[in-house]
Formats: C-alpha cells, structure tokens, sequence
C-alpha cells in the first residue's frame, strides 16, 4: 500500500514540479535569512553576516539537487525528458522512424489480426458450464467416403440409455424454415432438439421456462423457445411473449420462454428453438441408419472423450452383432465407426488447420521484421558512437545511456504496436467474412481485450528482446576510450558484423519459406479454378425458393413444378428454366448407398455411395451439361411409368467399367425386412453425363453424383436456375413477379448468378492464398529492405578501404563483384537454408492443397528464383554505389 | 567541537523524534538536534533537507507553510501516523542495537 500511495504522491508531485521548486528555492532563502539574522546578532557586519550564512548552508543547488533525488520522482522526471529526448531523436531521422514503424505495425497487425481470431475460436472457452466436457457423438462411413454423419433417433435412445459416461444425451438439429403468414412470410433457421440439450449447455430461461421431455412427443410439440436475438429483433423483448404464439411453417405454436445469449454461441443461426418429437416410424429397427440429427453429450465428471468413444464402440458392437447379414455387410464394407469429440474441436476443424497456417506464417513475417529492426537499431546505434562518446565524457553513466536508448526504442516499439493493433482491428471484419462462410455456427469475432493483452504483452517483450540487442553492443563497447578520431571507425566492430549477417541470411530463408507456402497455395488454386466445372456458368441466374407445405403432397408437385417453370419461361429472353434441389457449387448433402443390380460387388469391396440430386427435365440444357452417351429422361419416361435416371461419367467409369452404363440398373439400399421395390420402380439408367462438382472442386468423397427426376419427390427447399443473356439486374424483377403470380406467399431467397456461386466456392481458398502471397510478399520486401540495409551500411564503413582499393587500380566491376561476392554467399546460404525449412514444413500445408504435392518442384524453383533476383537487385543498388565512391574524396572526408 | 557523523538512518530518526514533540521548521530541527546533544551532533543543511524530503516522499512526515514565533514565514513539519510507527520502530532497534554494542565492547 505504501508503494501505491508512494506513487500517487510521486505523481502528483510531478504534476506541481513548479510549486514544488518554488517552495523549495524558498525554504532554503527562510533559512539562510534566519542564519544571517543570528550572525548579525552576534555581532557580525550584515554583509559578513550574509556571506557566512551562505559558506554555512553550503551549496543550494547541490542540496536542491539531492532533495529532489529524495523525493524519488527524479526516475519520472528522467524518463519523461527521455522519452521527449527520443521523440525528438526520432523526428529527426524521418526516414528511419517511418520504416521502422511501419513495418513493426505490419508485422503486428498480421499477428494481432490472426491471434486474435485464433482466440476466439479455438483458444476461448465456450460460454457454457465445463464447456470442454460438452462432446458430439457422430458416425464415420471411411471407407464409402463420408467422414461425418449425424446420429438417428435409435442411436439417441440407445446412448441415453445404454451408456455410462454422460450426465445428459441430447439431439440437437437446425432447419430452414418460414414463418408468419402469407404476404409477411419470412424464412429463418429454426433449431429443434431434445429437452436434455438446455442441460447439456447448462442454459438457464431469460423468461418463461424450456420444454421438458414430456414435450418431445408428438402432439406435445407445439411449443417453442425463442432465442434472445430474435426475441429482441421480432417482440421487442416483450415480457408477456409467453403468452403469445407464432405461425412456423403454417402451423401454430406455443412461445414459451426465452432462451439466454449463451445458446447463439452453440448455435447462431437458430432463432427459435422446438422440441424434436418422433413418431413410431422413426424408431423402427430399419431405422437405426436415418442419420439426420447431430448428437451432443455432456461427460460425466471423470470420463473423457476416449473413454466415452469406447463405450460407444460397444453400443455399436452390440447392435451389429444382432443385425441381419446385408447390414452387417453395408456396415463393414463402409468401414463404420463411431467419433467422440469436444464441441469446439470439432466445430472449429474446418478452420483449424489454415487458422494455424496462416498464424505461424505470421510469426515468421515477424521474425523478417524483427530482424530488420534489429539491424536498424544496431546499425543506429553504432552510427551514434560519437554520441555515446560524447555523453559519456560529459559525465553519463552507462546506465544512464543505456537507459536513454531504450527508452527511444520503447518509444518506437510502442508506435508500432500501437498502429499495428490499429491495422488488426481493421482486419477484423474482413476476416469475420470469411469465417461466418466457413463456420455458419459460429458468432462473429471481437476484438477480445484477453487475447490482445496477452498478444501485445509478447510483442512488447519481442521488441524489447530486439531493441535490447544493439544496447548490450553499447554495454560491451569502452565507452572511455576517449573520442575517436573517426566516428565511424570505432563501430561496426567484425562481431557486430558478423551478427547483422547471420541475422540478414536468416531473413532470407524464413522469406523464402512463406514464399514457398505463397508459391504452393497459388500453383494449387491454380489446379481448383481450372478444373473444368461441366456446365457453362455464364448467363444464368440461381434462386431458392420455399415450397409450401400444400404443393408438397406426392401427386399436386409435378403440377407445381410446371407452373413454375411455365411461368418462368414467359419471361422475354429467357431461354430455358430448370428446378434442382440444390444450385451447383452450393453444395448437397444427400448421400445415400445404392447397390448395382445383376452385379455384385466382390465381398469386401467398400459400399458404393452416391450423391443424389433431383432435376426437372430441362436441368442439363439449361446448364448445358455434356450428355457423353444415352439419353436425359424425358415425358417418354413419364409415359411409360420408367424410374429413369442419369447418372455422371465418375459413376459410368465406377460401377461399369470398359461397358455401358446406358440400361442398367441399381437400387437404393433399403433397410433390410423392408418390403421389395416393384421391378418397375427400379432406376434404370438412361444417359451419362459430364462430372459436375456439385459441392465444389474440394470436395474429397469422391462419390459420383445420380440425378433423379425431381417431379419424383418434391421437397422444401427448391432452386430455380434460369439460363438468359439478359443482364441479371434485369431479369430479377420479372423473375419475382412471375413467382409472386404462381403463389403470392413463396418468398425468393439467395438470389445470384451461378458465376457468382461458382466463385463463392473458391472464396475461402483464394482468401488463405491472398493471405499468405501478402505475408510472403511481405517477407521478401522487408528481407530485400534487410539485406539492402546491412550491405548500404557495409559499404558506408568502408568507403576508405574502397577509395584505396580504386586508388591503386581496382576496376568497377571489380569493385561491384568484391562487394556482390558478399551478398551472394548471404543469398546462397540464406535460400538453402530456407529452401531446406520450406520443405520440411510443407507436410503441414499439404492438406490445404488442392491435388498438388507438397514438394511440387515448380513451385519451389519459381520462388527461390523470384527471391534470389530480388536479394540481388537489392545488393546490386549499394555495390553500384560503392563502385561510384570517388577515390579522392573517399581518401580526403575520411 | 566533538562533531560525531551520523548515518542517514540514524538522523532520520533524531528528526522523526524531534517533530515527535510538536511540528517545527527545518532550521529549528536542526537547532534542537545540536541542543539536545549539546552541540555533540551538527545536523548540515546540506543533510537535514534531502532527509526532509525524502521522508516526505515516504509518507512519514508533512509540511505546511505558517508563520514562527517571531512572525516570520516558514514551512513547518509534522509527523504522520505511518512516521509516528516508524518513529517506534526505529527506537526499539536502536535501543536493542545500542545494548548489544555496548555488551560487546564492555566485555571485548
């Protein structure tokens, strides 16, 4: 306490430095006056009675001096003219300050940025109870190429009451929706789950209560629980909502509480939440592998997610050992598993692998920096000898100019920062961009006041590190060696050199080891945005549309589907118009295994599993895509009552190599004891056509895709694709209305071009290259800016030695050799060196590849070309200069 | 004159007790100091004042501008609770120090 009050009086006294002199300068008049008076009274001359009284007292100013050294506030009073000693410092050296600064606050930014986003989605704990015992439980299918499938109603049931390890087991989906009424219709994301997920999370209601159990049951579910956004968005956070009620989907239901905050951290998109019931149906034994809900779990206290993974293991195990002998095949030739995962590990897995990427390329870009800063300040630092010299024969301690250094360091090292966090901030909201497309669960990044302490703490410490270095030059150096006749022959002493060049071949190779990762990612974005997509994206337009629940009845789709579309095509210069239930590139989730008919697959072999896809007929024109044999399915097919489909050219090749595919047939695995399928409802195979990536370039199942007639089975969720050269702005007006005039309470969403889709795809691949081409490009400019600084300065120490070897007859480019010669061992050692790293390091980008190794040549050799004509222009420019020294004026300044 | 040095601590300690008595200007500090030792200890100037305001600076003692007996201006100090402990503390180290000494050179 003493330490603090010591401090606020320091502080203050600080701020009444004049009083407090002035009162000072007084106290001691008082007293020499007192003095005087009783010399006087002893009898002395009043002038002798002065003059004794001041001999008595001693010296003022030295006694000033030692009362303010007292009073401890010297140390403030020091550092502030320090500081402004240093700003002063660095106002007159413009150029050096700036460069210094900016690339400090670039380094800064970089990492700040990245950290931050790093924190709050992988370091920052989710704001529920224990969040890191909070698991989702889900099934794999390697060997079929589905690495994640949620869990089944059976599978709840079982793990809620066949396992030991949890507290709570919980399902918990999300939909899009529409709510409200015709004409106000909106569509949101609703959630639905089971009653244990409030415990799971460990959410308390705002108002109102949550459902129980009771309520997860059919006819007991018209109740739901609105989220804190959306009660604040849609009800004003009207109290009394709990005695409201809302229109989901045509139906009416129950508010019954508000859910807090917390839960848009598990789900940020949902705005409401109702209870999941289920029917009979759903938990049938054939129904064990209608894996369409994701599982959640909160593990017991002393039971981990291995622990838990086993025992899941055995529930699985038990069933498979009572399962018919087709599903025992299909679960063996799927290779499947059970995963047991902490929720935020496994929410952030799509980010992870890029987030850390990008933040270790980040710190390397600091380390360029870092560097450049440490050869600034030495070389700075070194070229102030004389100044040094000067101050210490006035009388500085080293400490004190040890003290005044750092203290202009600290000074520049702060700006840095400081503009640095600035950048960051800036950063922010693009980065957000990207992640709420990587990760649309997650909430948005802030700027977390925890990661940025903890982020600018090590930085100050880094820079401190880094400005302490050429101040332990100036500890090591004589400082009473008296002045040098030469400022500049007294610096640069070989160690010193020495240094600055390891450091600057370092520089080098962590410069070429972020352009190789740069290099890499380009030559692989490369390979993703040629891959030839099999449609033409050109000129058409993409829209989703929600179909509501009166046109979804099996016999009134069809006729839906041709009035739209009708509809559609009246408008002037539109050329074709097709439904699908998905846009390609947009992505499809609808996996299902299928087994060819007439051909079994030897036992073993892994099951076959397709992607399908409902399509109207005019779907392939429309995209114009390439049919390459049979047929697309047409009215023929509806007349003739064929289950006709097509299927793509990775299928035609999978399942029927070196023969047709055109007339064969395969079936959807039903469950086994299901009733059989009529002969003549058995897909039949009409046509091949091109691959379409329908879940874009990366997707890595590698299963080929099937489409179905979309009149067949109408669903929810519908998109339209329109193919016309009208311009798009054009076009969606009519569009809209054609669809208002079809049902008034249809709402058009997503609308765009499918250019735009097909782009959006690559979005997050091209932000990651763009990232880290900036941070490489960023390292080879400061690495040029490094190895330019050591050998400017090289050559500004030896102009002498330049100026005799001119003198006796060295040649230009004699001298531009002697000094390129140093330059290219830096660059050969450098690049080798980071050639080397760059390779070692690369198995950790190699998953961020799109069919590129890892070690792929060209990209190695166009970036070490590119670094090492940059290092040399960038040392040619101070060879060319010494080269220009004129021998005489060399020889005369020096 | 038998002018005796004292340490820094030790003249903490004699102010500290004087302005235990009542507050006093600096030159009265000094003038007490020599009159109590009977001119043994001269408290210099040149050590009174660094010792005033370091102990300011500590929190032991304040001062305040007022006027003296013969009405003059002078700045007055004044022990504070923290210098009134230190002022206990310290006696009873010197004191325990002061016995020890003289029980080591009795008996050497």
């Amino acid at each position: 306490m003493t330490g603090l009050r010591q401090i606020l009086r320091r502080t203050r006294a600080l701020f009444q430095a004049g009083k407090l002199e002035r009162d000072m300068a007084e106290e001691m008049r008082l007293h020499i006056e007192h003095l005087t008076r009783e010399n006087a009274a002893n009898g002395m001359s009043p002038d002798e009675a002065r003059f004794a009284a001041q001999l008595q007292f001693g010296g003022t100013d030295q006694i000033k001096e030692q009362c303010r050294d007292g009073m401890g506030w010297r140390v403030i009073e020091k550092t502030f003219r320090d500081l402004r000693i240093g700003a002063r410092a660095l106002r007159k050296s413009p150029a050096f300050t700036l460069v210094a600064v900016l690339t400090l606050a670039l380094c800064v930014g970089a990492n700040a940025a990245i950290f931050s986003v790093i924190y709050a989605l992988l370091l920052k704990p989710l704001p529920f109870p224990a969040p890191s015992k909070i698991v989702e439980i889900y099934n794999i299918f390697p060997k079929a190429g589905l690495p994640k499938e949620p869990c089944s109603i059976i599978q709840y049931l079982e793990y809620k009451n066949q396992t030991a390890s949890y507290d709570a087991v919980g399902l918990w989906g999300s939909s899009i929706i529409t709510v409200g009424d015709e004409g106000s219709a909106d569509r949101i994301t609703e959630a639905y789950c089971t009653a244990e997920m409030f415990d799971i999370l460990g959410m308390k209601p705002v108002i109102g209560r949550f459902f129980t159990l009771e309520d997860n049951r059919p006819g007991e579910d018209k109740e739901i629980v609105l989220t804190q956004s959306f009660w604040e968005s849609h009800f004003a956070e009207d109290p009394s909502v709990t005695s409201k009620t809302l229109r989901v989907d045509g139906e009416t239901y129950r508010i019954i509480g508000v859910a807090p905050r917390a839960i848009e951290a598990f789900d940020a998109r949902a705005k409401f939440i109702k209870p999941i019931a289920w029917t009979q149906h759903s938990v049938s034994q054939y129904a064990r592998f209608a894996l369409n809900t994701p599982l959640y779990a909160r593990l017991k206290a002393g039971h981990s997610a291995s622990s838990a993974l086993s025992e899941a293991a055995a529930v699985e195990r038990r069933y498979y050992e009572v399962a018919p002998e087709n599903m025992k095949a299909f679960l063996d030739n799927a290779g499947h598993g059970m995963a047991v995962v902490p929720i935020q590990a496994e929410r952030m897995r799509p980010v992870t692998p890029p987030l850390l990427l990008l933040q270790g390329a980040a710190v390397f870009v600091l380390l360029v920096g870092c560097v450049n800063i440490a050869n600034l300040l030495l070389a700075r630092t070194n070229s102030r000898q004389h100044e040094i010299s000067i101050r210490s024969a006035l009388g500085a301690s080293r400490g004190t100019i040890v003290f005044h250094f750092m203290t202009e360091y600290l000074l520049l090292i702060l700006l840095g920062i400081g503009l640095g966090i600035g950048i960051a901030l800036g950063c922010l909201p693009v980065a957000n961009h990207f992640i709420v497309k990587a990760l649309p669960n997650a909430l948005p990044v802030a700027l977390d006041a925890g990661a940025l302490m903890i982020a600018t703490g090590l930085l100050v410490l880094i820079g401190l590190a880094v400005g302490l270095l050429p101040v332990l030059n100036i500890l090591r150096t004589k400082l009473t060696g008296g002045l040098p006749v030469n400022s500049r022959g007294a610096s640069g002493g070989p160690s010193v050199r020495l240094f600055s060049s390891v450091l600057v071949t370092g520089q080098i190779a962590a410069a070429l080891v972020l352009l190789s990762g740069a290099g890499l990612l380009a030559r692989s974005f490369a390979k993703a945005i040629s891959v030839d997509p099999g449609f033409e994206s050109a000129n058409v337009l993409a829209a989703n549309i929600a179909v509501p629940g009166i046109y979804r009845q099996e016999e009134r789709g069809a006729a839906f589907h041709e009035r739209l579309l009708g509809a559609i095509s009246e408008i002037p210069g539109v050329e074709s118009a097709a439904l699908a239930t998905s846009v390609p590139f947009r992505g499809l989730d609808n996996s299902n295994p299928f087994t060819i008919k007439d051909r079994t697959l030897p036992p073993g072999s892994p099951q076959a599993v397709a992607q399908f896809i409902g399509v109207s007929m005019e779907y392939f024109r429309t995209l114009h895509i390439q049919l390459l044999e049979g047929r697309y399915f047409d009215q023929s097919d509806i007349t003739a009552g064929r289950n006709a489909h097509v299927v793509d050219e990775r299928f035609a090749r999978k399942y029927f190599p070196g023969r047709s595919a055109v007339g064969g047939r395969f079936s959807y695995d039903r469950p086994p004891g299901a009733p059989q399928e009529k002969d003549s409802d058995v897909p039949i195979i009409v046509g091949v056509v091109r691959w379409v990536p329908h879940n874009g370039v990366e997707d890595r199942s590698n299963n080929p895709f099937i489409y179905y007639p979309i009149d067949k089975k109408t669903q929810e969720g519908l998109s339209i694709l329109v193919r016309s050269p009208r311009k798009p702005s054009d076009l969606v007006p009519a569009f809209r209305e054609k669809i208002r005039i079809v049902d008034r309470s249809i709402p058009l969403l997503d609308i765009s071009t499918l250019q735009d889709a097909v782009d959006g795809s690559y979005e997050n691949r091209k932000a990651i290259m763009v990232v880290l081409g900036g941070f490489a490009a960023l390292a080879l400019f400061l690495s040029a800016i490094g190895i330019y600084g050591v050998l400017a300065y090289d050559v500004s120490l030896r102009t002498r030695e330049i100026g005799i070897r001119g003198a006796i007859g060295a040649s230009r480019p004699q001298i531009i050799g002697l000094i390129m010669r140093q330059a290219a061992w830096k660059i050969a050692v450098g690049s080798l060196l980071g050639l080397a790293s760059a390779v070692m390091l690369s198995r950790y980008i190699a998953d961020l590849l799109y069919e590129l190794s890892p070690t792929d040549p060209l990209a190695y050799a166009s970036v070490s070309i590119l670094l090492v004509a940059v290092a040399l222009l960038a040392s040619y420019l101070p060879a060319r200069r010494a080269a220009g020294i004129d021998p005489i004026r060399a020889l005369r300044t020096e | 004159m038998a002018n005796v040095d004292i340490l820094q601590g030790t003249l903490d300690m004699l102010i500290l007790r004087v302005l235990d008595r009542g507050e006093m200007h600096g030159w009265g500090i000094a003038e007490r100091i020599a009159q109590l030792s009977a001119k043994d200890l001269l408290v210099g100037e040149g050590s009174l004042y660094p010792s005033l305001y370091r102990m300011q600076d500590k929190g032991w003692i304040e001062s305040e501008w007022g006027q003296s007996d013969n009405n003059r201006r002078a700045k007055y100090y004044r022990l504070t609770k923290a210098g009134r402990n230190q002022l206990e503390a310290e006696s009873e180290n010197w004191a325990r120090l002061v016995s020890a000494v003289a029980k080591v050179m009795a008996s050497a």
